[in-house]
């Protein structure tokens, strides 16, 4: 279990984090940043259905630049993922590898809630 | 005691979580964070609030980063930009770079990352203020077009970055040749008018019969071979500024429309009753007195007053003479360049003869000789021997028409010539000049170092 975790959260990323701003003001904005991610997965999925490459690689885009920062690692991974087949014009397996970012999304954003909101009691604002 | 003013440093992030953290990173240092989400809202804001240091996200919703750098280098803000984004490629920084970026962070970024970034583009942005407090404050060795640091020239390069953003009418007088058109450019340039339209009109180079149409413009069959509707200079320089040299040439009936355009901004086009209203600067010049002009009872005294708000004397040549070194040098260099030749400076002998001579056709003058040295001449140095006769001034004699200068300077004048009114030597002058140009009046112009206009108008005195 504590090895999955840190696949999902770059705990080391996040204490660094933590010495510069405090964890009460990192929580709250990770609150935004659930939030942003929750966002842009359903602008992701829709772009999906409609076969939309432009918007396929600029949510996958979006997500990958927000993970990345707030240490997603396997987010930052996968929508990186999505976003390269899409610029490589591999619209087939960029749209079947959002089911993919979708399933980790759900699991980062319930280990950052975990981590975050629910132990500091922050919300997204 | 007075408080130091926080930097300024706008921040164009579409993600709020990540402007939030970026904020935070930065609340440590003494930096006001302004943010914005789009590339659009990020330019109006550098117009607004003129930030010291820009933090630009290359993805943006509107209008990409490189879109916003581009569009930035037409605004008169300089801010210092550091571009962020997810990408990582070497081809994004490059592109960054060369569209006007400082620097380039990659994301992901800790705090002391993004804080010696904006340190550094901090001391970039006081860098530029502190270079451009020492170009406004020390002697400059050119300004737009004019070349010279000579403390006459400095305070004209001084009073143009003055009048530059004002919407007063500026009236430039000087000699021929001494860049009144140049100054002009300058203004306009220089001033908040410089991306509309310069217009240009000179005076005496137009008939009178069609100076009217020239300036406002003309409809369908105003007069005979009008065939069509015409713009004038007037709607041409709509937001600009109107140039117009030689203005002590007009006609007075012209006189009295321009003064009702000048105070109202409204005209009317040759043949129209519509009345139409422009936004126009106005700048005039002329190589004679005006105030004799208005004695005269040539010039018209209200449009006089009108016109000649904030006045500029551009200094004759021979007032700066420790620019003239430099200018020939500025022109050797260019002329050298465009000839395929090897000229490379000027002797201690001909420096001397050159800084000695009081150029009469000013700059214009400066410029022909030296073409006409590196046209016909070969070597590196210019020497004494090189230079026409006339700048030693030992051979006065020969510089009474032109003629004799262009074909040979050095050949003694023995043949006895019956006096001939003044007149008429500068009418043959100015035909022989013409014919051996082949007709062409603008290079006859150039080598008997006279405007254009100056032979224009001289002809239509010996027609009238």
């Amino acid at each position: 279990m504590a090895r999955k975790i840190t696949e999902l959260m770059n705990r080391q990323m996040l204490s660094g984090m933590e010495k510069e701003i405090s964890r009460e003001v990192l929580a709250e904005i990770i609150g935004s940043f659930i939030r942003e991610v929750g966002e842009h997965l359903n602008a992701l999925s829709e772009s999906g259905n409609r076969q939309e490459q432009a918007a396929i690689i600029a949510e996958a885009h979006a997500i990958k630049s927000s993970a990345g920062t707030f240490g997603a690692s396997h987010l930052h991974k996968v929508a990186g993922q999505v976003e390269v087949l899409g610029r490589e014009g591999r619209l087939a397996e960029a749209i079947a590898a959002i089911d993919i970012v979708e399933d980790i999304a759900e699991k980062t954003i319930q280990t950052f809630t975990c981590e975050y909101i629910d132990a500091t009691g922050a919300g997204p604002r | 005691m007075s408080k130091q003013r926080n930097s300024k440093l706008l921040l164009v992030e579409d993600s709020l979580s990540l402007a939030k953290l970026y904020q935070e990173f930065l609340s440590s240092m003494s930096v006001d964070v302004i943010h914005v989400t789009e590339g659009r809202a990020g330019l109006e804001q550098i117009e607004r609030s003129d930030p010291d240091v820009v933090l630009l996200d290359l993805n943006l919703p509107d209008i990409n980063g490189i879109e916003v750098l581009k569009q930035l280098e037409q605004l008169p803000h300089d801010p210092t930009v550091v571009v962020v984004t997810a990408m990582g490629t070497v081809n994004t920084a490059v592109e960054a770079m060369r569209a006007g970026a400082f620097d380039f962070l990659q994301k992901p970024f800790d705090a002391e990352r993004l804080r010696v970034t904006v340190r550094n583009a901090l001391q970039q942005q006081s860098l530029k203020a502190l270079i451009k407090t020492y170009e406004d404050n020390f002697e400059r060795d050119s300004f737009h077009g004019f070349i010279g640091s000579s403390i006459p020239i400095q305070t004209v390069y001084r009073i143009i970055e003055s009048a530059a953003s004002s919407r007063a009418s500026v009236f430039i007088t000087g000699e021929s040749g001494s860049g009144k058109e140049v100054c002009a450019d300058a203004i306009h340039t220089e001033g908040d008018r410089r991306n509309k339209p310069f217009i240009a009109l000179n005076c005496a180079a137009i008939p009178q019969e069609l100076m009217e149409s020239e300036v406002f413009g003309h409809i369908k069959g105003a007069f005979t071979g009008a065939s069509g509707d015409r713009k004038g200079a007037a709607t041409m320089a709509d937001g600009g500024t109107l140039f117009l040299d030689e203005i002590g040439e007009m006609d007075l009936a012209l006189q009295s429309k321009l003064l009702r355009f000048v105070q109202t901004g409204t005209f009317q086009k040759v043949g129209s009753n519509k009345i139409e209203k422009v936004d126009v600067r106005f700048i005039s010049a002329t190589n004679r007195n005006p105030l004799g002009m208005v004695a005269e009872g040539t010039f018209r005294e209200d449009l006089y007053y009108r016109l000649h708000v904030i006045p500029i004397h551009l200094p004759p040549l021979r007032e700066c003479s420790s620019d003239i070194l430099m200018i020939a040098c500025k022109y050797l260099k260019d002329y050298s360049t465009e000839e395929g030749k090897n000229f490379k400076g000027f002797s201690k002998e001909a420096t001397n003869i050159m800084v000695r001579y009081h150029w009469p056709g000013n700059v214009r003058q400066l410029q022909n000789i030296i073409r006409n040295i590196v046209v016909l001449q070969v070597g590196e140095l210019i020497t004494e021997d090189m230079l026409p006769a006339l700048l030693s001034g030992i051979d006065d004699v020969k510089t009474v028409g032109p003629k004799q200068y262009l074909l040979d300077a050095n050949q003694k004048q023995t043949d006895f010539q019956p006096v001939k009114p003044l007149w008429l030597i500068e009418k043959d002058a100015i035909e022989d000049a013409i014919e051996a140009c082949d007709g062409n009046v603008p290079r006859a112009a150039a080598l008997l170092e006279v405007s254009p206009s100056t032979i224009y108008r001289k002809r239509q005195g010996w027609t009238g």
